[in-house]
């Protein structure tokens, strides 16, 4: 078959990556110079495809001098005979920007066609080599068509967030910053959310509402998963499987109800009801989860602990509990990103200003009266956080998810 | 140290009986083996002793003491796992030191103990180490360690040794019958394996299907088979078992054409046969032996087990045999039983030559 050739294979990663390339790159241009740029594919597929087949041809003997060579053979190519046609459709782009993005683009294909057909021969592939190869290319192409769709609104909205209410009128594709403009006027939609539009209370009601839905959500749930996990009573199994049933119920339906029950009994306008609404609907999950950990855990040891003195109590507080850090440290990951991002009940529930969470209060910019930079400003306040704490704790959600998975 | 005695002793899970009525009296110093297939309620009536698992029914008591309602702690017994049950998160030295430590002794008493327990296992130098650092043998050391500490009125095993290769727990079951005969602890020791409960045992017990079949040393119960489940399951090989009857004092094996063999016995009903592997001599086939084929042979070094076909409802009948003999299979060989210990069942399966007491 055709496609279990080196040859082949050549063909079609040197076309798919300069095509692909040539896409983000124009994508690229245009937010950064905020100029619509036409996307010319053709160009960029055949240097590609015949770079492809170039680099499977000579790879044993290709030095560093080569590679240099190559990049700038493939960015002339494309910039003198056709005189930058890929990114010249607008006279204002200056020539130097076009040389740059084109130059990028070739460098960038000639490394992704390194790296895919890095030790394939020529001839017919072994079925190792083959699976290599394809496996390779879909993950690389994957990986960062993954992290565009991750990075790419997230610019956007820190772009935009930096931006005055001039420019983003004048050209809103416009996301290339004023490098000159000082710090207050680059962060003033942050300044201004934080002095007039009381986003450091926001951010403190989150906060305050997330760390008390997390630590209620343990306290309930670690004693409950370790019952479930560990003891035997009437109606256990009936019970533990219809925890998880609240999820069958959207919380659409139920925050109807509850808000005529909270509006009756006066707790409506109050923290007070997020956090014993939040709780409710994580300490399922948390049970669930925490549940499958502990099952996890050897009863052997629990019973030694009963044997050395111990009882369940402190076996939850000097066994299960240092045992399960990472499962407990996911679950409160979970928990705490659940509350710090809920917003149908906050926005239900919530009128007065003062006591408003930051998705609430991200809502409540979004009115004609307030700038958009505003709204692009605090939801990168409500991002960053819930971020930081992510990329810290990371490590423990990967193990912790895992290992109460695998051994149910 | 102390004696334990069981009185009627029931538990059932759901409807599921597990452990029906037994009564089990255990001496001060005794070192006692629960053995028996799995699912025979071995461990379950171990965990009952513990206090780890309630009772339905009956009453225990260490010394003269009522302990059925008290707490695991309570009882003064600590218990050995078959996964060693080591905190993973704690080292060897707070593993050994953890039940002293919870019940408040002080510090200085309670480090002096841990290394006097360290040094009887040798674990001086890994006082350091965590758990998953160790090698099983280790960890099953430190978990002896964890219930020597305590001084414990008797120790209770669960399979301890049978997460460990085989090397290993000959050696393991060395240690611990050293140190039963240095401690001289009341010990329960539950496992399936029926050559650690002859090597380790005082008294064995003999359980199948939650209730005690035989109690008794190893020696009566090798020799003395109560029933057929006790000579079938002490005893490697297995006893060789085989349907016969009597006709003029002499047995006849049941089997494609009946076979008259040369033991004669004066007791009435018997229905089955049991004689082990080397209660029966080969020799060449006779007009007064039993002919059959050799089919397999095992050489074990030391001994050596021959399979013979004797034409008995496809039985065959192990025979242990010198290891200097040169076994040629399909031979044709004669059987010639000894007239001592040969055992004789009835139709229920029960034993009917007469007792060691």
């Amino acid at each position: 078959m055709f496609w279990k050739y080196g040859l082949f294979c050549s063909i079609f990663a040197g076309s798919i990556w300069g095509a692909f390339w040539q896409i983000i790159f124009t994508m690229m241009g245009i937010l950064t110079f905020g100029i619509p740029l036409e996307l010319d594919v053709n160009q960029m597929l055949i240097i590609g495809l015949v770079s492809g087949i170039f680099y499977i041809n000579f790879q044993k003997t290709i030095s560093m001098k080569i590679h240099l060579t190559t990049i700038f053979t493939m960015t002339l190519l494309v910039y003198v005979f056709n005189f930058g046609k890929p990114y010249q459709i607008n006279e204002s782009l200056n020539n130097i920007n076009i040389f740059i993005l084109i130059f990028l683009t070739s460098a960038v294909t000639w490394i992704s066609i390194n790296f895919s057909l890095n030790k394939i021969s020529i001839g017919k592939l072994s079925r190792y080599d083959l699976e290599n190869f394809y496996i390779k290319l879909m993950w690389g192409l994957g990986l960062i068509i993954f992290i565009l769709i991750t990075l790419v609104p997230f610019y956007i909205m820190i772009m935009t967030s930096l931006k005055n209410q001039q420019s983003l009128i004048l050209n809103p594709l416009d996301f290339s910053l004023n490098i000159n403009s000082d710090f207050k006027t680059l962060f003033n939609s942050y300044i201004e959310l934080f002095t007039d539009f009381n986003f450091h209370l926001f951010l403190m009601n989150s906060f305050f509402v997330s760390c008390v839905t997390v630590f209620i959500t343990l306290f309930f749930s670690i004693p409950g998963a370790y019952a479930l996990a560990r003891l035997r009573f009437p109606s256990k199994k009936l019970f533990s499987s219809s925890v998880i049933l609240i999820y069958l119920i959207p919380s659409i339906v139920l925050v109807i109800p509850l808000y005529a029950i909270f509006s009756q009994i006066g707790l409506r306008n109050s923290l007070l009801a997020l956090i014993i609404v939040y709780p409710a609907t994580t300490i399922p999950v948390a049970l669930y989860m925490l549940r499958g950990y502990f099952s996890s855990l050897s009863s052997e040891i629990d019973d030694a602990a009963l044997m050395d003195g111990l009882s369940r109590v402190q076996i939850i507080f000097k066994i299960a509990i240092p045992l399960s850090k990472p499962a407990i440290v996911s679950v409160g990951l979970y928990v705490f990103m659940i509350a710090w991002n809920e917003f149908l009940i906050a926005f239900m529930f919530l009128d007065d200003p003062s006591i408003f969470t930051l998705s609430r209060g991200i809502m409540s910019l979004n009115s004609s009266e307030v700038p958009q930079q505003h709204l692009m400003a605090g939801a990168v306040i409500a991002t960053i956080p819930v971020m930081i704490i992510f990329l810290y704790l990371e490590k423990f959600l990967i193990s912790g998810l895992s290992t109460g998975g695998v051994k149910e | 140290m102390a004696s334990i005695t069981l009185k009627n002793i029931s538990k059932s899970f759901a409807d599921n009986q597990v452990i029906k009525n037994v009564d089990l009296e255990i001496n001060d110093g005794e070192f006692v083996v629960f053995v028996g297939p799995s699912g025979c309620g071995k461990s379950t009536l171990l965990r009952i002793i513990s206090g780890l698992e309630d009772l339905n029914e009956g009453k225990i008591f260490i010394d003269s003491d009522n302990v059925t309602d008290k707490i695991p702690y309570d009882r003064a017994l600590s218990m050995v796992f078959q996964s060693y049950a080591l905190y993973p998160h704690m080292n060897v030295f707070e593993n050994i030191g953890f039940s002293l430590k919870t019940s408040g002794i002080k510090k200085d008493i309670l480090s002096k103990k841990v290394v006097e327990i360290a040094k009887i296992l040798r674990l001086e130098d890994l006082l350091n180490r965590l758990p998953k650092q160790l090698s099983g043998g280790q960890k099953q050391r430190v978990a002896i360690g964890r219930a020597i500490i305590r001084e414990p009125k008797a120790f209770l095993f669960d399979e301890p040794l049978s997460n460990l290769d085989a090397t290993l727990r000959v050696e393991m079951r060395l240690e611990i019958s050293r140190l039963h005969k240095k401690l001289g602890i009341t010990s329960i020791y539950v496992t399936h394996d029926q050559v650690e409960a002859m090597t380790l045992a005082d008294k064995i017990v003999v359980l199948n299907e939650g209730q005690i079949i035989q109690t008794g040393t190893p020696y009566e119960l090798y020799n003395y088979p109560k029933n057929l489940f006790v000579a079938g399951f002490i005893g490697t090989p297995k006893m060789n078992i085989l349907d016969c009857y009597q006709r003029g004092g002499f047995i006849y094996l049941e089997g494609n054409k009946d076979k008259k063999i040369n033991i004669k016995t004066k007791l009435m009903d018997v229905k089955k046969i049991g004689f082990r592997s080397d209660n029966v001599i080969l020799s060449d086939p006779n007009k007064n032996t039993l002919l059959g084929e050799i089919k397999f042979c095992e050489y074990l070094g030391s001994e050596q087990f021959v399979y013979v076909d004797c034409d008995i409802n496809d039985k065959l009948i192990v025979i242990k045999i010198s290891p200097k003999i040169k076994v040629v299979l399909n031979k044709k060989v004669g059987l010639k039983f000894t007239s001592e210990n040969i055992h004789f069942f009835s139709q229920n399966g029960n034993r009917i030559n007469q007792n060691l007491n």
